[in-house]
């Protein structure tokens, strides 16, 4: 977890993505996370603003743990990112925005609004990773 | 398993390095509609009155001779914005359906500190570059309350505030005259003097003023309430008397004469 209070995390390696999502694994992520090294994440940010923005969420969630743990222990911040994995492994949805109210709710965003909720034409997820769940139950 | 992506939306910065390089070969870029401005905001003795002027300019020109300065938050609050006008116009816009979602959450009426602190927040994560500066009203279950909010983020609670280019113009006047527990009348006269100096000594504001009145449970929005700058009647009618200017084909269809005719060999 995050050692301080610190408002905005300037790290790049960010501790509240604790598992593995699009992981570095080899060559067996190149079919569906694509190759390794994405461009966009190597170059350097054009504008201060960008790093800033791009971090925003995850280092407001850092705070957030590492404030969990000053007042209620060591376990709070382990059980909150617990029932976020867990969330996020249910099986996927038809619609994918309702599936994100869940997350929503446990992170504390369910009343904000902010600009992802006006402009949002490439977030809607319409694609099924068939090959993901085929191999999930195949090997489930 | 749906993948999980970051959402993305907002600014793009995809442009940042090109516009950087346009820059350095002497291309610039546009300017961004400002509103040169005057905006004031003033508590009296039954709730508070905000004023505003309405020109928007775009470096020298005047770009809107009538623009509304005085944006809606919740049916108690209202904001007055001072800086880019999209910045101001679209902040508003989202900070108030933000209120209205909070306030349905809650079941009550949205507090003006509640507005004031999604308005900093969100102003402080765009580290100053969203160019809004704001003088937020209104009246709720507290009293009334008046805020002015800055680009970067910082808050002021205030009993009479301006904001603008012709702030310094607009608070000579309130440093002048202010009491706490002024009349209606006393304080719509004073907004108005106020604005007015805004509107004659500064080059960036101009126009009419915008007063708006909240009170407990009761908002009176008065568009242009002064017209101090109407424009005069021309002394003179600059029309064309009928008949006389001359087009070909209808007079010569008239006479009877047939026009040339068009050779359409290849």
């Amino acid at each position: 977890m995050s050692n301080s209070y610190k408002f905005e995390n300037t790290n790049t390696a960010n501790v509240a993505s604790v598992l593995p999502e699009g992981y570095n694994l080899g060559v067996q992520n190149v079919i569906s996370q694509g190759p390794r090294s994405r461009i966009d994440n190597e170059l350097t940010k054009a504008h201060p603003l960008e790093s800033r923005l791009a971090n925003w969420n995850s280092s407001q969630l850092s705070m957030k743990l590492h404030m969990q743990r000053k007042i209620y222990g060591l376990h709070a911040p382990l059980r909150t990112m617990m029932e976020v994995q867990a969330i996020k492994q249910t099986p996927y949805a038809l619609n994918a925005r309702a599936s994100r109210v869940q997350l929503d709710i446990l992170l504390g965003r369910d009343d904000d609004f902010g600009v992802e909720d006006i402009y949002d034409e490439d977030i809607e997820i319409d694609m099924p990773d068939v090959h993901a769940m085929l191999s999930k139950r195949m090997n489930a | 398993m749906a993948p999980q992506i970051e959402p993305s939306a907002g600014f793009k910065f995809d442009n940042v390095k090109r516009n950087q390089l346009l820059g350095d070969k002497g291309y610039k870029l546009p300017t961004a509609t400002k509103t040169g401005t005057t905006i004031v905001g003033l508590i009296y003795k039954d709730g508070l009155v905000l004023g505003a002027d309405t020109r928007a300019t775009a470096g020298p020109i005047v770009a809107d001779k009538n623009c509304e300065k005085i944006h809606y938050l919740a049916p108690n609050m209202y904001c007055c914005g001072a800086g880019t006008a999209a910045d101001t116009e679209f902040t508003t816009n989202m900070i108030s359906s933000q209120l209205a979602l909070h306030s349905l959450n809650t079941g009550r009426e949205p507090r003006v500190v509640a507005a004031m602190t999604m308005l900093k927040q969100h102003l402080f994560k765009y580290h100053g570059h969203i160019g809004a500066a704001l003088v937020l009203g209104g009246y709720d279950s507290t009293g009334p309350h008046l805020f002015t909010v800055y680009p970067h983020g910082s808050t002021d609670k205030l009993p009479y505030v301006t904001m603008g280019s012709g702030s310094l113009a607009a608070m000579s006047v309130f440093e002048s005259r202010w009491q706490p527990g002024m009349s209606r009348e006393e304080a719509v006269e004073m907004v108005k003097d106020a604005i007015e100096a805004g509107i004659f000594n500064d080059l960036g504001s101009g126009s009419n003023v915008d007063v708006c009145v909240i009170t407990k449970g009761n908002v009176e929005y008065l568009r242009n309430y002064a017209r101090p700058n109407e424009r005069v009647e021309k002394e003179q009618s600059y029309r064309f008397r009928q008949g006389v200017t001359e087009f070909y084909a209808p007079r010569a269809a008239r006479r009877g004469q047939d026009t040339a005719e068009m050779d359409t060999s290849a």
